[in-house]
């Protein structure tokens, strides 16, 4: 007789996807079961039950029926455990928050739990959804401590980054930065400033890196560099579609 | 499994692409197709084929539709400073069967979902710009801001022209005083809104959204917090 558990976890929205006239198919990531698609039975409809806690970011604790044999779960209830105040009233917030979801889905397998990421995008999401002045640099913060979670975190020294003058590099391979006279094998060139910005991001605990200000010039190196690094480890499964749009999305965003 | 007839099969295939049917429910179709009369099946064919021969899109406002403008563009009985957004020509439908509006719309043809890779260069968002401001640039955005409206976009009508007959001249253009946003309350609905929100910032138009929150016959005690917060939000004067 095939197994059927009764899951009760909380989790993220990760996806949607509309899947016949009524229903829907959702990617959540879960802390107990780590990423797993669900299929909510009349999510589509006005009425449905599952109300606004399907949308992609939302905070949710959720029920299903898991049987092993199938790829799909059926979700029977889902709540929310906390709502955000800002997050869908702003533009940049939105596109910042849904990069952060598309980016776990991308990278994280089917069913292999991880708390910690699963604690890593709720803390995240919910410091962008208080933020009032700086959301941007949370986006590279959260790049930076995903890759942690997954094995390739940073390596960076004190004395190296102490040692840069003007300019320096960054290690693609190691994620650590390196005076001007000591090249990685694969590396980018980068200013001190922003190389000490990296290096901050890359260790400071989400409250400090909110306080961090960094000039617009510099925030863009930082991004190149936070980019170049995940694209280095994760190269294929690096997701461009939301790139893509976003860069449709910046102009006005900036504004 | 696969049918033993190849014509049979290729149905099944062909209707197994449409959206929301999948190859057991194309297979039922197939069977209920083999056991119509000729007539019926020629009948639906011949839609078929027709939709795309006879079918275009307004050029204004993108609705599917037989005429170009279309009806409702034409129509010397709507309130021509009104515009409705909506993402999808049954939307359009929608809104009509409640006989609640009488403004033009705009169909943006989808909506900004930067997780399924559709950004605003994919919809009819500039048109939707320009025809509140014609001097709005066209191709791709990132060459800076919108230039400032003309004060002079269109001539002003008299506004006993909205009740005349309906005749073969087009209605003069009046200018656009609100924009409707009636996307879908969700994520993607609600990046759309904001995108175009700030997009439309600089022109002297009002922008409002279709209210969001419970839906009539539902029960606060089970609606979920963020649906009951829009609601909150969303209330009005009794
Ligand atoms: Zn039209």
């Amino acid at each position: 007789m095939a197994q059927r558990d009764i899951v009760r976890t909380e989790a993220v929205v990760l996806r949607g996807l509309d899947y016949s006239e009524s229903s829907r198919i959702v990617t959540l990531l879960t802390r107990e079961r780590g990423k797993i698609a669900v299929l909510a039975k009349g999510a589509r409809r006005t009425k449905s039950k599952f109300g606004a806690t399907l949308q992609p970011m939302a905070h949710t604790q959720v029920v299903f029926y898991y049987k092993p044999t199938r790829s799909l779960q059926m979700l029977s209830e889902s709540s929310h455990v906390s709502t955000y105040r800002t997050l869908s009233d702003d533009l940049l917030k939105i596109t910042l928050g849904l990069r952060m979801v598309e980016l776990t889905d991308a990278l994280l397998s089917d069913e292999n739990p991880q708390p910690s990421i699963f604690e890593l995008l709720v803390a995240v999401l919910h410091r962008l959804d208080a933020e009032e002045e700086r959301p941007r640099v949370l986006w590279p913060f959260f790049q930076l401590r995903l890759a942690e979670a997954l094995g390739v975190a940073p390596a960076i020294r004190r004395d190296r980054v102490e040692a840069i003058d003007e300019v320096g590099w960054l290690s693609l391979a190691d994620g650590g930065v390196y005076p001007i006279d000591a090249r990685p094998s694969t590396a980018r060139k980068a200013s001190r400033t922003a190389l000490r910005a990296y290096a901050v991001i890359a260790r400071a605990r989400l409250s400090a890196v909110r306080r961090m200000h960094m000039e617009p010039e510099v925030h863009r190196t930082v991004q190149e560099l936070v980019d170049a690094y995940l694209r280095h480890h994760f190269d294929e499964s690096i997701p461009d579609r939301c790139r893509t749009v976003l860069a449709q999305l910046r102009d006005v965003a900036a504004s | 499994m696969q049918f033993t007839s190849e014509s049979v099969e290729t149905l099944v295939e062909e209707l197994a692409k449409l959206p929301t049917i999948g190859r057991k429910t194309a297979q039922r179709l197939t069977n209920h197709v083999l056991k119509m009369p000729r007539a019926e099946v020629e009948a639906l064919a011949s839609a078929l084929v027709d939709v795309k021969d006879q079918v275009m899109q307004c050029s204004t406002c993108f609705v599917v539709t037989d005429q170009d403008p279309c009806p409702i563009c034409s129509s010397h009985r709507r309130s021509r400073a009104t515009i409705c957004v909506v993402e999808e020509s049954s939307d359009l439908l929608a809104i009509e069967r409640t006989g609640d509006y009488n403004g033009l719309y705009h169909v943006l043809g989808g909506v900004i979902s930067p997780l399924d890779g559709v950004g605003p260069d994919d919809l009819r968002i500039r048109e939707l710009a320009q025809r509140i401001d014609p001097s709005f640039p066209d191709g791709p955005s990132g060459d800076g801001a919108p230039d400032a409206p003309s004060s002079d976009a269109a001539p002003d009508a008299d506004a006993s022209d909205t009740d005349a007959p309906e005749g073969d001249d087009a209605p003069e253009p009046v200018p656009v005083e609100e924009v409707i946003l009636a996307v879908n309350p969700n994520v993607e609905g609600d990046t759309t809104a904001y995108y175009i929100a700030q997009l439309l910032e600089p022109f002297d138009v009002a922008l409002t959204r279709i209210a969001r929150g419970l839906p009539i016959g539902g029960d606060l005690e089970y609606a979920d917090e963020a649906t009951l917060a829009r609601a909150l939000e969303g209330r009005g004067a009794v």
